[in-house]
């Protein structure tokens, strides 16, 4: 799985790094920041449960 | 893994909450066909952008797009666009829509809410409303020729317009009944700085007023008050909320009473479940039926609806939360502020313009609210678990 972030649409809900925070921080501003983009196989679904939980949509996920 | 002659599950409304619960079913590991109907000739896409990026565009309208069909073809979602539902017989399971009957094995109700109209302004070109994609890019376009608007309501999408109108330089008056703007579960406390933000941009404000008439001319729009007073502008957007799209099942015996009466679990009648804008889901906390009209809200109710149609487990209730971004400031809301108690300050100043507030009653948080800090308002979150 290959996962992909927009910044420009992040409005720093934080919902990503509430549910998968080995995989998703916030900036200073809160805007999301990918620690790994390639997530290993026992934090997929936690990705998968932040590309759904995404209020902005702003999480891509390539698998 | 599908067969084709078992009719599966029905989805009526292609929005973030049909969408929501068709994700979840399969990945939940539903396996028979899900169908799609949506009333709107787009794909799912994303409504907060709408008043956000895609009014001061900054956004393509596609870029909302909430995913590609390649991506919905993988899930075996099939789209039925620009079908509209028009009753729905709960006994012998069947939808009937404007170009045929389609039997469902269960069914989600997820048609969303319709945009509130001022009466006697449907048919005025003048006036825009904001609700859809189309709405959306037709007020864009139309702000780039106007010098001045009025936007009838001061709650947050009225004040999310107002505040992309200073980018396009357009003079704007509010007209709003209440005495004070209001943003949704802020129990009212976040009033005086809305309106100083208007004020600061010179916005003209009129406030507890009612709208006596409205006139379109060749040139103009003009609204007369319950003051004696007038408001003229090159156009109005009216942004007075929006009502549950429920009239498709008056005669289906479910309770629509401002919305699909349904348990904690989503469920409205055997086979039937509702989710999203149009839903009033039981809170088994509170012991009330409410209605949510807010994008997270959507997203938990669709996931929770499709894990119990797979699992028939129920999920956590979970606390509403919206977001807005007004002349810049971003707004997080998390739960609800009660009116009459002082704020909390957990993180910040007021004074700074970036702060975390909190109402607090008997011990128990009931509501936090993040400005200008998102990464302290998540960290503030846990204060909701207790």
């Amino acid at each position: 799985m290959k996962i992909r972030v927009d910044r420009e649409a992040c409005i720093g809900a934080g919902q990503c790094a509430l549910v998968a925070g080995s995989i998703f921080d916030q900036d200073d501003d809160g805007l999301v920041v990918l620690l790994t983009d390639t997530p290993s196989d026992e934090y997929v679904a936690f990705a998968r449960k932040a590309a759904t939980l995404c209020p902005a949509k702003a999480i891509a996920l390539e698998e | 893994m599908m067969s084709v002659e078992e009719p599966g599950l029905v989805i009526v409304g292609a929005s973030l909450a049909g969408l929501t619960c068709a994700q979840s079913l399969r990945a939940e590991g539903y396996t028979k066909k899900i169908t799609l109907v949506g009333a709107e000739k787009h794909l799912p896409y994303n409504r907060p952008p709408l008043s956000k990026q895609v009014l001061s565009g900054k956004w393509q309208g596609s870029q909302t797009a909430i995913d590609s069909s390649e991506k919905f073809a993988e899930l075996a979602l099939e789209f039925s666009l620009g079908e509209i539902a028009i009753g729905l017989d709960v006994s012998s399971r069947e939808v009937k829509t404007d170009t045929r009957t389609l039997p469902f094995e269960d069914l989600i109700i997820a048609t969303g809410a319709s945009v509130r109209r001022l009466a006697s302004t449907e048919n005025m070109s003048r006036v825009h409303v904001l609700r859809t994609l189309d709405d959306a890019l037709g007020l864009r376009d139309a702000l780039t020729e106007v010098k001045s608007v009025v936007v009838v309501g001061a709650g947050v999408l009225g004040s999310e317009v107002i505040s992309a109108l200073s980018d396009f330089g357009t003079k704007a008056t509010v007209i709003d009944r209440m005495p004070a703007p209001q943003l949704p579960l802020t129990g009212g406390h976040f009033a005086s700085r809305i309106d100083d933000l208007f004020l600061e941009h010179d916005v003209r404000t009129k406030y507890g007023v009612e709208i006596n008439s409205v006139t379109e001319q060749e040139s103009g729009i003009t609204f007369e008050l319950s003051d004696g007073s007038s408001v003229t502008g090159d156009i109005a957007v009216v942004a007075i909320g929006c009502i549950p799209n429920v009239d498709w099942l008056a005669n289906s015996g479910l309770d629509i009473t401002n919305g699909v009466l349904c348990d904690s679990n989503g469920v409205a009648a055997a086979h039937v479940y509702a989710a999203g804008d149009v839903a009033r889901w039981h809170n088994p906390v509170t012991d009330k039926a409410i209605r949510l009209e807010n994008q997270t809200s959507a997203i938990e109710q669709g996931l929770a609806v499709g894990k119990f149609i797979v699992t028939r487990e129920s999920s956590p209730t979970t606390h509403p939360f919206f977001w807005s971004e007004i002349y810049g400031n971003k707004i997080l809301m998390l739960g609800s502020l009660q009116a009459g108690i002082p704020l909390t300050i957990v993180h910040g100043s007021p004074s700074d313009n970036r702060f975390v507030a909190a109402t607090i009653s008997n011990g128990i948080t009931t509501g936090i609210v993040g400005w200008n800090m998102p990464r302290e308002f998540r960290q503030s979150r846990s204060m909701m678990e207790a």
